[in-house]
């Protein structure tokens, strides 16, 4: 029986599981993402939150672990509104993206930055985030593209405009929707420098684009609701 | 027959296999009167209890009794998620509006949509209707309050007073035995002390 102590982490979906138990996705630091299973727990007065750091004790050799206890370790962060949306689609996007049990420490730290920046954040900022963090993501996972240089080698000029091609990268063109400086701004993670709502469309867009390959013909059911909200 | 009556016993809430071997052996071996009477309101309950075409409580009528009481305020909604929150805010006894149940919570994960709840349903009974006031009172969970969003952003344009449940301290509680996030939660809902 495989036992690790403490584990910091971050819990992505709660489900009811049987009669009094929950299925929960977590993402560890060092053990990536993980489903346990935690008895008796529904109903219970201690209730394990999302969005805030939490040290986690588990064990089990199978894919499904067993939680043994957690404890708070970060200050609550509550999300409401619009923002809990937004951290919906983010903990949806890393289940779908991440291996059971493959370790990506460095999207743990990610995902802890980004949800503090949300909690923060004003609702252009908070969208900015998201697709800082979704460019992020997909490096880590090695789908990154290069947006330092166009499709020929050229240096990305901040005056010019590109086309996205798929697996390829950017493509210099007059009627080119992306802006040289937006892809800039998307390479170097400048969160303090927000787009423009046009350019936060064209950026979701490209992401979105980026992303479909990886998330296969199921939709995101998070993105669905969202869509179906009026703006 | 008796290993399926227990069997059947382990499916409600809380009854494990052992729970359930006591209440089968209970009712054969002391109490055969109170089993068949079970038996009876069981058959009956199963059969005869639907959802109240208005407001989608349970009921054994076509609409139920508090959406055909005409002493109810019919411009306060109250939205919540079972029929069981219905009860505990009956017994409440402070609310004398009209409610919607739900029947659970938005959780897009989990592909539970807004059509499953009924809330194209309850779209059509706001826009329709005399209410001024919408109250929601889904669970202070992530997807109580995803569907709380939901259904607020649904009455955009509309001219509604919506409001929230507050969460926060249990009354007769002390803080040192709230969680952080209880704690968090009471102090973003703070409101005038008078
Ligand atoms: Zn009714």
């Amino acid at each position: 029986m495989i036992k690790i102590d403490l584990e910091p982490s971050y819990i992505l979906h709660i489900r009811p599981y049987r009669e009094s138990s929950q299925l929960i996705d977590v993402l560890t630091r060092n053990h990536g993402l993980l489903r346990m299973v935690s008895r008796g727990s529904r109903g219970s007065k201690s209730k394990i939150q999302y969005f805030q750091k939490i040290l986690i004790s588990y064990s089990g050799k199978s894919e499904l672990k067993k939680l043994i206890k957690f404890e708070m370790d970060d200050y609550p962060r509550i999300f409401l509104g619009e923002k809990l949306m937004l951290g919906i689609y983010l903990n949806e996007l890393i289940t779908r993206l991440l291996l059971h049990e493959d370790p990506h420490p460095e999207i743990f730290k990610i995902y802890g930055e980004c949800i503090q920046n949300l909690f923060n954040a004003d609702h252009s900022k908070s969208l900015w985030i998201l697709r800082i963090f979704e460019h992020q993501l997909l490096n880590f996972l090695g789908y990154g593209i290069e947006c330092r240089e166009d499709i020929n080698g050229t240096v990305i000029d901040n005056n010019a405009q590109y086309d996205f091609i798929d697996q390829e990268g950017f493509h210099k063109s007059s009627k080119g929707k992306i802006s040289g400086k937006l892809i800039q701004a998307l390479s170097v993670q400048d969160i303090e420098m927000v787009p423009s709502d046009v350019e936060l469309k064209i950026c979701r867009n490209l992401n979105r684009e980026r992303l479909a390959p990886y998330i296969g013909d199921k939709p995101l059911q998070s993105r669905k609701l969202f869509e179906g909200l009026k703006k | 027959m008796i290993k399926n009556l227990i069997k059947s016993f382990t499916k409600l809430p809380g009854v494990g296999n052992k729970t359930a071997q006591r209440f089968a052996y209970h009712l054969l071996e002391r109490n055969r009167e109170a089993g068949m009477e079970l038996a009876k309101s069981l058959e009956l309950a199963m059969t005869h209890v639907k959802n109240c075409k208005d407001c989608q409580t349970l009921t054994e009528n076509d609409i139920c009794s508090i959406c055909a009481d005409p002493d109810r305020d019919n411009s306060i909604l109250c939205i919540v998620e079972t029929p069981n929150d219905l009860n505990l805010i009956e017994e409440s006894g402070i609310f004398k509006g009209k409610y919607f149940v739900l029947g659970g919570y938005l959780s897009p994960i989990d592909g539970i949509t807004p059509e499953d709840l009924g809330l194209d349903i309850l779209e059509s009974k706001i826009k329709e209707s005399e209410i001024i006031e919408i109250i929601l009172a889904t669970n202070a969970t992530i997807e109580g309050e995803v569907t709380a969003h939901f259904i607020k952003n649904m009455t955009k344009g509309l001219n509604l007073n919506v409001t929230r449940i507050a969460h926060g301290i249990p009354i007769g509680g002390e803080l040192e035995y709230a969680d952080s996030n209880t704690i968090a939660h009471a102090l973003s809902d703070r409101k005038n002390y008078s």
